[in-house]
């Protein structure tokens, strides 16, 4: 009797922990953590020609929501928080923009920003990231 | 052991049903919209260049942006939907003084497709001045009024209108 408990007990609490929501998604926070640096740019589908220090510029993802985002051009580091969520990496300092990630694996970063233009056109801006490796 | 097992059913049955998504309105609502008519009243109003020209960017991370052609900038808030047929947006208001403030406003969705969104408010005329409804008007000027004036001006501010706006999106 107290085994068939145990089973119910065991069963129950393993279908709560399947009914559990969960809308962040570790994986991809989990993968987005070290320092990228900047390599590509479009905007609307134009090509940008990025200057020598914009493709030193970096963005890191650090464990406790915290990112450092480095202006090569001029010096200057921004603190900033950071997440995932609702399937959107926010970037404090950028708000309201925020981006959907396009691909990211242990090397390559690929965002898009959606903005509104002077005219009141939709503008699309792609950034692509490679990877520090330590 | 039977007893147990009709328990444990129950027990599942009884389960909210998981992590849907609220009915999809996430997705549906949103994307780019432009404001495409506007109705006072249920009569459809002559909208200007500055109307027609604002647009909604509304993006799943609960943020939206705000443009207009004759708005000096872009704004920019929150929305929430909630139970299925309000949207919440946080709007700008001028605080009567200096400057435009957050404020909480609430639609009710009449409409909502992967093309169409319409919302619904009743409010005071004299509050659609104040609010950025989705574009900026000009403010009462109260100079040179007179006491008559100034209190024709409050009656009818404190007249009550529904509005609906409408929008498409755009790709």
């Amino acid at each position: 009797m107290k085994a068939v408990a145990l089973k119910v007990l065991t069963l129950c609490i393993l279908t709560l922990v399947a009914f559990s929501c969960n809308k962040e998604d570790p994986g991809i926070a989990d993968q987005l953590i070290g320092k990228w640096t900047l390599t590509d740019k479009t905007v609307g589908n134009d090509p940008v020609i990025l200057s020598d220090c914009e493709k030193r510029s970096t963005i890191e993802f650090q464990v406790n929501n915290f990112c450092l985002l480095y202006d090569a051009c001029t010096g200057d580091t921004t603190n900033s928080g950071w997440n995932y969520k609702y399937e959107m990496l926010n970037i404090s300092v950028h708000l309201p923009a925020a981006y959907y990630i396009e691909q990211l694996d242990n090397t390559d970063l690929k965002v898009r920003r959606n903005d509104i233009s002077p005219s009141g056109d939709l503008q699309v801006t792609v950034l692509s990231y490679s990877k520090e490796l330590k | 052991m039977n007893k147990l097992i009709f328990l444990f059913l129950m027990f599942i049955l009884a389960l909210p049903p998981g992590c849907e998504k609220d009915a999809g309105y996430p997705d549906l609502i949103s994307g780019f919209w432009a404001q495409e008519a506007i109705l006072e009243d249920g009569t459809a109003v002559e909208m200007s260049t500055c109307e027609q020209s604002t647009r909604l960017l509304i993006e799943q991370n609960g943020v939206y942006r705000l443009y207009s052609s004759c708005d000096v900038l872009e704004r920019s808030g929150t929305w929430i939907i909630t139970n299925e047929t309000m949207l919440d947006l946080s709007m700008d208001r001028w605080n009567g003084s200096n400057k435009y403030e957050p404020y909480p406003v609430r639609f009710t969705i009449i409409k909502l497709s992967a093309t169409e969104l319409e919302i619904r408010i009743r409010t005071f005329i004299g509050d659609r001045k104040k609010i950025v409804l989705f574009t900026p008007v000009a403010q009462d000027n109260l100079a040179g009024m007179t006491p008559g004036e100034l209190l024709e001006l409050d009656r009818y501010n404190k007249t009550l209108r529904t509005y609906i706006y409408r929008f498409v999106k755009h790709e």
